[in-house]
């Protein structure tokens, strides 16, 4: 492949407009270390291992920061990292997850055909335990969670947390919808 | 056109009704629906409860100070290209000119080892590989489904490819991926044989050059052969489709795992 001109110049000269761009970059980037943080804890449950994520999010997007293109969504992108980071890490220690997810997802054939979060068994003494919406939504399969944590919480639309989920936006809006009704219907089992 | 949704439309369009990012005559059918409808309207009713709540009770949490000192601290950390960059014009054009010279150095090489021209499918296939290596993050289209793949490819590179599985040579399929080289979309179909990621370039073959000589039969398959830059890499046609095969398992692991994909 052949080297340009411009490469050459930014390899070899080093250039101001590519140290404002860098310098650019990491003051948006780092406006974004909050929401980062709480989407990696929502993925991970613990701290420590939210700050992982964290770290390597912003070293992938510093190590690939070329790609990324002035003008778009910068939020959008390092969310896309940090999910891929996390399924990354997530591979080498268990495959569960996807598979609970799988299963979650073709449980539920039509907007109208909605089950229950999984592993919560309606009954008189699963009604004794009362739990809040932040526990409801951490028993939600993790796509669904996913989505919603994205929309309401961060609220993203629904062409960016397609992007970041890697999926058409179609599943996504199907995952905010049936997510939010397994939500009312633990709540309404539950909680309050 | 009608003036009033379907309750399908409706379900169908309530999460972005609810984000306010349609157009006002898509709003006015859906509104028109919602009045009339008393099932939809409580459906939206519901998910606007629901995602208010979400808001609500779902405090978001600050980063650990710590963390945000290490961030700080990554965003600062200049690239290491940038860091060797030397500070003096004179040895900046000095840098230059040596670097120039390399390549020309390197390019009349590759020219001339054995007297025959290095395919650019080889080097771009290895380059490829190798920044899959590199970059550590899971396949776009992360699904060990080949029929899944199959048709994500399909939608992305124009033509059609079938992940071979390569399951009796112990290979798992992992994803699919897309690059571009040759001026072209090439489908990307990874595999994992331990820790060893082996990644499968499919193009369609008009017009690519490859290797005039060094085809050999194995198993009634043209099949080439060679190592690149520590990598193995394994070429064949198969209808009207080119394989790039990289990897760095050992060579005769490689033809084995070549001769597995072509059979399945």
């Amino acid at each position: 492949m052949p080297l340009s001109l411009s490469f050459l110049k930014q390899y070899l000269l080093g250039s101001t407009a590519i140290e404002g761009d860098a310098a650019t970059f990491q003051h948006e980037a780092v406006k974004h270390l909050t929401s980062l943080y709480n989407f990696a804890l929502g993925l991970t449950k613990n701290e420590e291992d939210a700050a992982d994520l964290v770290q390597e999010t912003y070293l992938r997007a510093l190590r690939f920061q070329q790609r990324f293109k002035p003008g778009t969504n910068l939020r959008a992108w390092l969310f896309k990292i940090l999910r891929h980071a996390f399924i990354d890490n997530y591979w080498r220690r268990s495959r569960e997850p996807a598979i609970e997810d799988a299963e979650a997802e073709q449980s539920s054939a039509t907007l109208a055909d909605v089950e229950g979060p999984r592993g919560v068994q309606a009954g008189p003494l699963n009604r004794l335990v009362r739990i809040d919406l932040r526990e409801a939504l951490e028993r939600l399969p993790n796509q669904f969670r996913t989505a919603i944590v994205l929309s309401d919480i961060e609220g993203l639309k629904v062409e960016e947390i397609a992007e970041i989920m890697d999926c058409p936006t179609n599943t996504v809006k199907t995952r905010l919808f049936r997510g939010r009704q397994m939500l009312r219907k633990t709540l309404k089992e539950y909680g309050t | 056109m009608n003036n009033t949704a379907t309750c399908q439309e409706t379900l169908e369009y309530l999460q972005e009704f609810m984000d306010a990012t349609l157009t006002a005559d898509q709003v006015g059918r859906l509104r028109a629906h919602l009045e009339a409808c008393p099932a939809c309207a409580g459906e939206l009713a519901v998910q606007r409860e629901i995602r208010n709540r979400v808001a609500a009770e779902t405090p978001r949490r600050q980063p650990p100070a710590e963390l945000r000192r290490k961030v700080t601290e990554i965003l600062t950390t200049k690239p290491r290209e940038k860091q060797t960059l030397l500070p003096r014009p004179a040895l900046q054009w000095g840098l230059a000119f040596a670097t120039l010279v390399l390549i020309s150095l390197v390019s009349l090489t590759l020219l001339n080892r054995g007297g025959e021209r290095i395919p650019p499918i080889l080097i771009e296939a290895v380059n490829d590989h190798r920044s899959f290596v590199m970059r550590g993050t899971p396949p776009t289209a992360p699904t060990a489904d080949p029929h899944e793949v199959r048709n994500w490819l399909a939608a992305k590179v124009g033509f059609e490819v079938d992940p071979p599985i390569g399951q009796p040579a112990g290979i798992r399929f992992m994803g699919g991926d897309v690059t571009y080289f040759l001026e072209r979309k090439v489908a990307c179909l990874l595999y994992g044989k331990g820790q060893t990621l082996v990644s499968l370039f499919v193009l369609p073959e008009r017009g690519v050059e490859v290797p005039r000589t060094g085809f050999r039969q194995v198993d009634g398959l043209e099949l080439y052969v060679t190592s690149r830059e520590g990598y193995g890499v394994a070429l064949w046609k198969q209808g009207d489709l080119l394989y790039a095969l990289v990897t760095d398992l050992p060579p005769d692991e490689l033809v084995g795992v070549a001769k597995e994909m072509t059979q399945t």
